[in-house]
Formats: structure tokens, C-alpha cells, sequence
């Protein structure tokens, strides 16, 4: 039989039998609406994810600690440590200089992190922050933006990140207000004003701040640092939510100048300012896909490292679950709708098993029969996959709806289900392999038709 | 051309087995129009199935153009049936999805054939028994006797060695079974095609060259009749 008799005859059967053709084709329809809407909502998620993940946990950036297990890298602990600047286990600026020729490192900066402490500014307002001292002119590369001002490696300059500008308050009147709370906790107009007060942003470029902490030789005393001067002010970091950097609250000063704070408010002996060794450092990579490799190489000069890989690798197993559970549910809709069109196949089988009788005395012979069947149901697919297509856009626009509606105040914005063109032939091509499946016991069953017997019986 | 021999054949019932055919014998000669005459449960309709390769003997072997149709398989056996065999039946069977050349052209669409050839083929057919213009109608919407003529001209259409044909005429009335015997037997002169009939009707076996008259599965006669005169001639060549 030549092909295109095959199709007419099929296409025939498919017009003429409207009932089941609408049966397999609803079937089939759903089922790849299914598949192709699982499919890319575990795309979907994986992306939204992985975007979620580079805004809130810089998966291209790796932290770089001292190795303290094998050398305390802290000054005063005798443990045999050469002057060549490779101390086992300590962060020196030679192994900086080391990770910075890395291939595929982008930048690196050098940190030396301060305890928190109590930033006073000269009209006396106050907040704890956390001091870090580092190349300023490196924060850039790290993706801060600068709102007011720019870097300065000038000896007493600092750089205030967006968190830092808010909670500036005298403390007197916040002992006040934390007063008056306490003997009245249920006082909503006065949280209120107490959460205004705390949410109100200072200016603080080109003021000169101090910062106080308790005097490690006698802890009921404060020592006070030198005057420093703002030279700048971050910007919030894209994706960051602004209520939550609120509370993060940082100033950046050069590694001299953390030096120096170092020795004026801390005993500069227990830490490794003195030394100039440092505490951490933060390397940025030219891509996240090449964190691991550069981890390794960092770790080779005895080095801690620790990056976000983990948190994607966490995800990407739950993911994986999503995902696996999304194709789980569209198989078994396909699997539904494979049993519709076995129903209808056979109960259509049935109808015409008087024709299948005639063209078997006709001439046709067992291969032709289920060919005829085969290629209808094939044709079902194709048509059932059509309309599936047609469904998962309809469907995903739905989604995309209520998506927007449930996350809006997500940060990043809500999860966008977007429908891949790669992923349609794939669900067409399922759609029409369930449906030649499908089809493949109701074309045996007629092929099987006595001819004679079905010819008399109606 | 067709040899039978020695077939027997039966049936299971509830009852048991019950003897349908019993060592028959018989030979057709090519061009030839025999009339397998019998009572109801004589064995006729069972003996056309045999020969036309729908069912399988017990015992015996049916030849058909040099091939023992009993010894081929399935496939092998629809292959042969669409190349050598055709078949009119009582009650048409044509595909009503199908128009009246779409219907004779469905053995050659098994065969593979192209569709302006096999369109050509239809319509020579059809003109052949009077339904020339009739060829983008729907079965339904013909008469018995036209779909009857339909029927014979699908079961033509592939130059089969033999047409076998179960009680053709059984569901016409006399004027149309008197019409449509005519063209038989002017296609079976035309073409040099065997005819094997299955008729209860004396009348109708009257009008075949050999009569074989079955009872209780057995072949009890076998008679040959007078050549068509030319009188029945001109009636067939009229439609």
C-alpha cells in the first residue's frame, strides 16, 4: 500500500469518527499539555532559582580564610612558620598575590575584619556596625555601586554601605523610648515612632565618625578611635531586599586603617593586623563554573575556602526532586490518556471489524490492517499533541497569572513559567509515540479479525 | 484452472462435531461459470469459502492457477487472494465512507497501485456495468442493484483468475437478479473469467455452464448446461 493511501484511509477514519477522534484527542491533548507544562516549570524553577541564587549568594565569589588547623596564622602562636610570606595556614599578602595571577580570578580583596562596634558620629548619633578593612578601590569589582562619593586609600578615609546610614539614633533617646516600651510593650504608636525613627536614613557622606569598643584591659571602659570621614556611600545591591540591608550594617576603611583602629581599640597582639596578616579574603571569578577549579588551586596553598556552590548544589537535588516529581505526574497523564485511546481504538476496532472483515477479503493482508490502524493513531497523536501545545500556552498564561498575584513582593520579582520552543517537538513527539503505542494492540487485535465470520455475523 | 481434492470439512457445536463437507471433488475450468447449487446447510456457501482461501479444510487441498491454496499462510494467502481471487457478495459490503470508484479501486489500493492507473482501471469498470456517471456517488445513494453491480465491478477490477460470488442475486428482486446475471455472464465472456456461483435457485443455476449440486457436504451431480443463446447475450450486452 502506498503511504499516501495509508493517510487518506487514516485521515478518512478520523473525520468520519468523530467521537473518537474527540476521545483519544482530548486524551492525548492533556497528556502533552502536561508533559510540555512539567517540563517547563522544572526549566522555569531552575532558572528563577539560579537567578535567585547569583543575586542573594554571589555564586561567582569564593571566601578565603586562614588555615587554622594546620597553622593559626595568628601572631603570637610560635608554630615554626617561615618568613617566606607562605606560612602554612595563614592568609598572607604573597598568597594573596598568588590567587590574584589564578586563572579566571577577576579580583581579590584582602580582608581584615574588625569585631563589631559602636560607630559614633560627631553630633553624637550612634550604631553598631561591623568594621572591615580592605582595598576599598576593590569594592567595585565585588558589584558595589557607589551612591555618594568613590573609594580613597587615604589614611582615615571609610566607605558606609547602605545599611550603615540607617539606625542612627542619639542613645539617649533610644534608652528613652526602649524605657518607656518596656513598661509598656503593647503601645503601638510608640513602636511606631520607635520603628520611624530606627528607619530613617543619615546622611553621612563627608561626616567624620568614630567608633567605640569596650577596652579589652578593662571592659566597663570604652576606647574611643580617631576621627575618620566618609568618603563614600553604597548603593543597595541589586536584588538585595531593602527592609533586610537595613540590618546589615558595615564601613569599609583601607587595611592601613584597620591597622590603626586595630591598635587603638583592640590589643592588636591577639590578631593578625600587626603582622600584616589577614583574616579573610574574598576572590571574585570570571564565572561561577569555575569556582570549584579555582577553590581547589586556593586550597593548595593550605588555605580554608568556602563559596555558595554548596547552597545551588542543595537546590539543584531538590530541584532534581521538582523535577523528577513533574515528569512522574505528566507520564501518568500520558499514561491516562494512552488508556483512552486503547478505549476507543478498540471500541472503533469493534465498530468497523465488519469493513476490516471486507478489506481482508479484498485483498489486504495482516500488515496493512494495523497500518492503517497504527498510522490513525499516530495522526491522533499528532493532532492530540496540536491541541496539547495549544493547551500549555493557555494554561502556563494562567499560571504566569497567579504567579504574579501569590509573589509579588518577591524579591527579584515573581517566577516567570516560560514555555521553551525545544521542549515542544519533544512533547509532539511523545504525544504521537503514545499514541502508536497505544494503537498498537487495537491494529493487532483487527488485523486478527475473522474475516468470515464478522462478514456474516452482521 | 481449480482442482478440489478430496476436501472435508466440520464444525464444532455444542452438540459435537458435525460434518459440513465430505471428500468433494471437483474441477473448473478457466473462463467457465459453475453454479453451486444446494439447499440451506447443503455445504455450498462452506465449499465457496474453502476455495476462496476464508477458511482452511479439515482435509483435502484446493488448487487455484497451479498454487494449493491450503499449504499458504496468512499473508501469503491475502497476497494471493488479491491477485488471483474476487469476490461478490450477497449483501454488496461495499464501504459506504467510500465513493462508488473508490470502492472498486480499494483491491488495487492494496496492491499498491498508482492512482491514476488505478482510477483509469475503476472507471473502465464502472462503465462496463452501467454506472459511468455514477462513479462520485456514495453506495447509499444507489439502488441494490446498482450496488450490487458495483460489487462486481470491484471484484474485476484486479483480472482475478476467479470471481467467487455467494448467492449474488439473493437480496435483488427478479427484474434486477435477471440484470445483473446478464452481466455476469457477458463479463465472464468478455473477460474469460471464471464465475463460482452460490445459488439455491434452479433459475440461476440454469443460467451457469456447469451446475454442481451439493447435499448434506457431498457432491451428489454435476451437469453441464447449453452455451448461452444469443438472445440472453444481447440482453447482457443491453445493460
Amino acid at each position: 500500500m502506498r503511504t499516501v493511501d495509508v493517510l487518506r484511509m487514516a485521515w478518512g477514519q478520523i473525520i468520519r469518527r468523530k467521537v473518537v477522534t474527540l476521545l483519544c484527542m482530548a486524551g492525548l491533548a492533556i497528556g502533552c499539555a502536561a508533559l510540555i507544562i512539567a517540563l517547563n516549570v522544572g526549566k522555569s524553577v531552575q532558572t528563577y532559582t539560579e537567578k535567585t541564587l547569583n543575586e542573594n549568594y554571589r555564586m561567582d565569589e569564593i571566601t578565603v580564610s586562614p588555615n587554622e588547623g594546620i597553622s593559626s596564622g595568628v601572631e603570637g602562636r610560635k608554630t615554626g612558620a617561615s618568613s617566606s610570606g607562605f606560612d602554612r595556614g595563614a592568609l598572607t599578602p604573597r598568597k594573596l598575590e598568588v590567587i590574584r595571577n589564578l586563572p579566571h580570578v577577576v579580583s581579590v580583596a584582602p580582608m581584615l575584619k574588625l569585631d563589631y562596634m559602636e560607630m559614633v558620629t560627631s553630633d553624637g548619633r550612634s550604631s553598631g556596625v561591623e568594621v572591615i578593612g580592605t582595598e576599598l578601590a576593590s569594592l567595585r569589582d565585588f558589584g558595589f555601586r557607589f551612591a555618594q562619593g568613590a573609594p580613597s586609600e587615604m589614611n582615615g578615609a571609610a566607605v558606609v554601605n547602605y545599611g550603615a546610614t540607617y539606625g542612627l539614633v542619639d542613645p539617649k533617646v533610644i534608652q528613652q523610648m526602649q524605657e518607656k516600651l518596656s513598661e509598656d510593650p503593647y503601645n503601638d504608636e510608640l513602636l511606631q515612632q520607635f520603628m520611624e525613627l530606627m528607619s530613617a536614613p543619615a546622611d553621612l557622606y563627608q561626616n567624620q565618625i568614630q567608633f567605640k569598643s569596650p577596652d579589652p584591659a578593662d571592659m566597663t571602659k570604652m576606647r574611643t578611635s580617631t576621627s575618620l570621614r566618609v568618603m563614600g556611600v553604597l548603593k543597595l545591591q541589586e536584588g538585595t531586599n531593602a527592609n533586610n540591608a537595613m540590618y546589615d550594617k558595615k564601613v569599609y576603611v583601607s587595611l592601613d586603617t584597620a591597622r590603626m583602629l586595630k591598635d587603638q581599640l583592640q590589643n592588636s597582639e591577639t590578631g593578625p593586623a600587626g603582622s600584616g596578616r589577614l583574616n579573610s579574603a574574598l576572590v571574585k571569578v570570571e564565572d561561577k563554573k569555575y569556582v570549584a577549579q579555582v577553590e581547589q588551586q586556593i586550597q593548595r596553598l593550605t588555605l580554608r575556602t568556602e563559596s555558595n556552590l554548596f547552597q545551588e548544589k542543595a537546590m539543584s537535588e531538590q530541584l532534581d526532586l521538582y523535577r523528577k516529581a513533574a515528569m512522574g505526574i505528566g507520564l501518568f497523564v500520558m499514561m491516562l490518556a494512552s488508556l483512552s485511546i486503547i478505549v476507543a481504538m478498540i471500541m472503533s476496532t469493534h465498530q468497523r471489524r465488519k469493513q476490516i472483515g471486507v478489506m481482508k477479503v479484498l485483498g489486504a493482508n495482516l500488515w496493512q490492517i494495523r497500518e492503517m490502524f497504527i498510522v490513525e493513531a499516530a495522526l491522533l497523536g499528532l493532532l492530540g499533541g496540536t491541541v496539547g501545545i495549544v493547551i500549555a500556552f493557555l494554561a502556563v498564561d494562567q499560571v504566569n497569572g497567579l504567579l504574579a498575584s501569590q509573589m509579588m513582593s518577591q524579591e527579584g520579582g515573581p517566577m516567570t513559567v516560560v514555555i521553551e520552543l525545544s521542549t515542544l517537538p519533544a512533547g509532539m513527539v511523545f504525544a504521537v509515540v503514545v499514541g502508536v503505542l497505544a494503537g498498537i494492540y487495537p491494529a493487532i487485535s483487527a488485523s486478527r479479525t475473522n474475516a468470515l465470520r464478522v462478514i456474516k455475523s452482521a | 484452472m481449480l482442482r478440489v481434492d478430496q476436501v472435508s470439512h466440520t464444525f464444532r457445536s455444542p452438540q459435537g462435531v458435525v460434518p459440513v463437507l465430505d471428500g468433494i471433488n471437483m474441477t473448473v475450468d478457466k473462463g467457465e461459470m459453475v453454479a453451486l447449487l444446494g439447499s440451506s446447510g447443503s455445504g455450498k456457501s462452506t465449499l465457496l469459502n474453502l476455495m476462496a482461501g476464508l477458511m482452511k479444510p479439515d482435509q483435502g487441498s484446493i488448487w487455484i492457477a497451479g498454487t494449493d491454496i491450503v499449504r499458504l499462510g496468512e499473508n501469503k494467502l491475502a497476497e494471493f487472494r488479491r491477485q488471483h481471487i474476487g469476490f461478490i457478495f450477497q449483501a454488496y459490503e461495499l464501504m459506504s465512507n467510500l465513493t462508488v470508484r473508490e470502492n472498486v479501486e480499494l483491491p488495487l489500493v492494496f496492491m499498491g497501485m498508482r492512482p491514476a492507473l488505478r482510477r483509469k482501471k475503476a472507471e473502465a469498470l464502472l462503465e462496463q456495468v452501467g454506472l459511468a456517471g455514477k462513479a462520485g456517488l456514495f453506495p447509499s445513494q444507489l439502488s441494490g442493484g446498482q450496488q450490487q453491480r458495483v460489487s462486481i465491478a470491484r471484484s474485476l477490477v484486479t483480472e482475478p483468475s476467479v470471481i467467487f460470488a455467494d448467492e449474488p442475486t439473493g437480496n435483488l428482486d427478479t427484474e434486477t437478479e435477471e440484470e445483473i446475471l446478464a452481466i455476469i455472464q457477458r463479463l465472464n465472456q468478455q473477460m474469460q473469467t471464471t464465475f463460482i456461483i452460490v445459488t439455491h435457485e434452479a433459475e440461476v443455476a440454469d443460467q451457469m455452464q456447469k451446475v454442481i449440486t451439493l447435499k448434506n457436504g457431498r457432491l451428489i451431480r454435476e451437469t453441464t448446461n447449453e452455451p448461452l443463446n444469443e438472445l440472453e447475450m444481447e440482453k447482457g450486452e443491453a445493460l
